[in-house]
């Protein structure tokens, strides 16, 4: 009983503790103007931010470089324009570094600190799970470049997919390896999430399209060796490697099989290889002639013209933004992102999340009769004009469906040794292989 | 059959790396009796060092890596003077110090990242014919780093055994305050110490990241687990425990990714526990010299 006593005196103290600290927190987030939009009162001018929430730091540092430059060049186009309603957007930064732990204090103090918040801008794959029921619970939309299927049946009105799910890339590699005429491959994926939700669809759409997966190797990232997996890679003579693998892990692994073999066989990866950490680390170590011939990347599409191609691009030069990053279909993404989001507080007259999130799709959606537009300038000279829209921006069509997934086709990209860059070739039909 | 002499050459490569790294660091808790957790990132930072040499100073790969190797010793040298000696000092307790190793490592890896960014640096290496060896295929490079391995530890051996550096080094290293009481610089003794562990580490660092073909600022502190896990389980201050614990860990490692490469780290860890369970002292317990409470 004493000790009963103890522990329940103890939990007053805890709960009188929690709840000063609670109360500070939230003081100061009032006092700082903090918080969501719509909690912060409204009325005169006051500049509205996207938090950009991404790891900065670490290995998956490329992802926050990605989505903090998107973001800063749909702000400079926007706030070029007027700003959203006449209130001037901002993008401020959060690092998660890459780890879902310690996300989440990173999101706690962004719901907090951040001043008149209208969008995240983030997380990635491996925050997202304890990152989006703390965006819910504040009621503020993101968007991501997830390829998680596990999000292909989500419910939440703030979650918001702008480029295509893994079950979706995964029949485009299979088809894309068979029609090459790779009848036999071999499949090498690393055994983290993003690449193991691949594997399956692959296999399944492959060998219904009458290939056959020669060997299957699921291996390690970023072990010092990979000698045994690639012997017994070539050991089953595939015609092709199909896979997914992070930047050091290919490297490793590529430049150990040029050692055994004399060169590479044909390798056909995902997306991941586009990304802007993978050919720097992949190259040197294979050799630019190699990389342009023997590996492929399935990608989503960017058409990279069109005027709201351009006007991206100029954007992203206005904020100083590596070159390769406007080639690169997941910043395009972002940045249409952005945009879309502020369309969609443009038509609810709102920069309230919980009033604003239901027109999302309506900015993008192909409604009968709708005017195209281009870039922001465009679409809100349209929507005063009171116009229906229909927002194609840089990266195409971002049609989102009932789950807030907006799919798009999948295209071929192959390295350029003129432009050291991807360059995108053939697109893939939609759905190939069903 | 054929299968698992290839995986046993490519698991010498991996070894050889491994017991360099192991060895410098048991080496140098022998002496001074502290859990360095930043001898990964001293790793890290020799292979920029050498890097820099051949980028910026167009030294062949050769010369690049005793660069390397001395960026490590000095290093090595400075991080235990300037940093953990004064904590010792003090009585700072053993649990401390392993913190404090931990924030030297962290202080390292985000300098190094200031500079280096996010990311990847290569040697730009020629590829290599591949040879074939006992029914094993390495290239010449590879063959190179098990030769600096075999030269480095053999090299060790004989300083233990036949100078008298390596006599003080051993004597330092049972009971420090009698090797004192009979006139040996102990003082000496560890920042020696010191420097043959940072040496081990520097050439740990540039065969690891050259064998790797890319490296970043996180390259030594990802093969850290591995060379704690040789040093354990060939007791902890035990060198030549360490190379046959390197010998085990990377060769089983490849022969287990022959079942499944993602057995890999499951089977050398594993083989570790067992060993632990048998011998809670690690494989050559018993036979340790080099294990004692030095601080200066």
């Amino acid at each position: 009983m004493e000790a009963w006593a103890m522990v329940l005196k103890r939990s007053r103290w805890l709960v009188r503790g929690g709840a000063i600290i609670t109360a500070s927190m939230v003081v100061a987030g009032c006092a700082s103007g903090g918080g969501p939009a719509g909690n912060a009162g409204s009325g005169g001018t006051f500049t509205v931010t996207a938090g950009v929430l991404h790891a900065f730091t670490g290995q998956n540092a490329f992802f926050g470089l990605n989505a903090q430059n998107a973001c800063k060049a749909a702000a400079h186009e926007i706030n070029a324009a007027g700003g959203i309603m006449g209130h001037p957007l901002t993008c401020t930064d959060f690092d998660t570094k890459g780890d879902p732990a310690d996300a989440v204090p990173v999101t706690n103090r962004m719901l907090v600190s951040a001043s008149h918040l209208v969008m995240v801008v983030g997380p990635d794959g491996s925050d997202i799970p304890s990152v989006l029921p703390l965006l819910e619970q504040a009621k503020v939309p993101e968007m991501n470049t997830v390829g998680d299927p596990r999000y292909d049946r989500q419910t939440s009105p703030d979650f918001w997919r702008l480029t295509p799910s893994d079950s979706t890339q995964a029949p485009a590699l299979a088809y894309y390896a068979y029609h090459q005429g790779f009848t036999k491959v071999a499949e090498v994926f690393t055994s983290d999430l993003s690449a193991q939700t691949t594997t399956g669809p692959f296999q399944s759409t492959y060998t219904g399209l009458g290939g056959t997966v020669v060997k299957k190797l699921t291996i390690a990232a970023d072990q010092a060796s990979y000698q045994t997996e690639v012997a017994q890679a070539l050991a089953a003579h595939p015609q092709a490697l199909v896979g997914e693998m992070d930047a050091r892990t290919a490297a490793t692994f590529l430049s150990e099989m040029r050692q055994q073999h004399g060169g590479l066989i044909p390798f056909v990866v995902t997306q991941r290889a586009t990304q802007p950490d993978w050919a720097p680390a992949v190259r040197p170590v294979i050799g630019t002639a190699s990389l342009s011939k023997d590996v492929t990347a399935i990608a989503p599409a960017l058409r990279a013209q069109g005027p709201g191609y351009n006007a991206f691009q100029q954007a992203m030069t206005s904020v100083q933004a590596n070159p390769f990053q406007a080639k690169n279909p997941f910043v395009a993404a972002g940045y249409d992102g952005v945009i879309v989001f502020a369309l969609a507080m443009d038509l609810a007259k709102s920069v309230d999340p919980s009033v604003f999130v239901k027109d999302i799709p309506k900015v993008t959606a192909a409604a009968s009769g709708a005017t195209v537009v281009r870039t922001y300038a465009q679409a809100v000279a349209a929507v005063k004009a009171g116009k229906t829209i229909r927002y194609l921006g840089a990266s195409g069509p971002m049609v989102f469906n009932q789950y807030g997934t907006a799919n798009r086709p999948y295209a071929v990209w192959s390295f350029s040794p003129s432009t050291t860059g991807w360059v995108m070739g053939q697109t893939l039909p939609a759905n190939p292989g069903q | 059959v054929s299968q698992i002499i290839l995986s046993l050459g490519f698991g010498l490569v991996t070894a050889s790396i491994l017991a360099m790294g192991a060895v410098g660091f048991t080496l140098q808790f022998g002496v001074t009796n502290l859990f360095n957790l930043a001898f990964g990132e001293s790793m890290t930072v020799a292979a920029f060092a050498a890097y820099l040499t051949r980028a910026d100073l167009h030294w062949n790969m050769w010369l690049a890596m005793a660069g390397g190797g001395a960026c490590g010793m000095l290093l090595s040298l400075l991080i235990s003077r300037l940093i953990y000696l004064p904590f010792l000092q003090r009585g700072t307790t053993q649990f401390a110090m392993v913190m404090v190793t931990v924030a030297v490592s962290f202080v390292l890896k985000n300098v190094l990242q200031i500079f280096t960014g996010a990311n990847f640096y290569s040697y730009q290496l020629p590829p290599q014919r591949p040879l074939h060896v006992l029914g094993m295929v390495f290239t010449p490079r590879q063959l190179a780093i098990i030769g600096l391995a075999a030269a480095s530890l053999l090299g060790l051996h004989l300083l233990f055994r036949y100078t008298r550096l390596g006599k003080a080094m051993r004597a330092t290293s049972d009971d420090p305050a009698l090797a004192r009481s009979v006139g040996i610089p102990t003082s000496r003794v560890v920042s020696a110490a010191w420097l043959l562990s940072g040496l081990l580490a520097g050439l740990a660092g540039v065969t690891l990241a050259m064998d790797l073909g890319t490296f970043d600022s996180n390259t030594g502190g990802s093969f850290l687990l591995v060379i704690v896990a040789a040093a354990v389980f060939g007791s902890v201050g035990e060198p030549y425990g360490a190379v046959l614990g390197a010998l085990v860990i990377g060769i089983a490692s490849e022969l287990a990714a022959i079942v499944n490469p993602g057995l890999k780290d499951v089977a050398a860890f594993t083989v570790l526990v067992l060993v632990l369970l048998v011998r809670p002292e690690g494989l050559r317990s018993g036979r340790v010299q080099m294990r004692a409470g030095v601080t200066a």
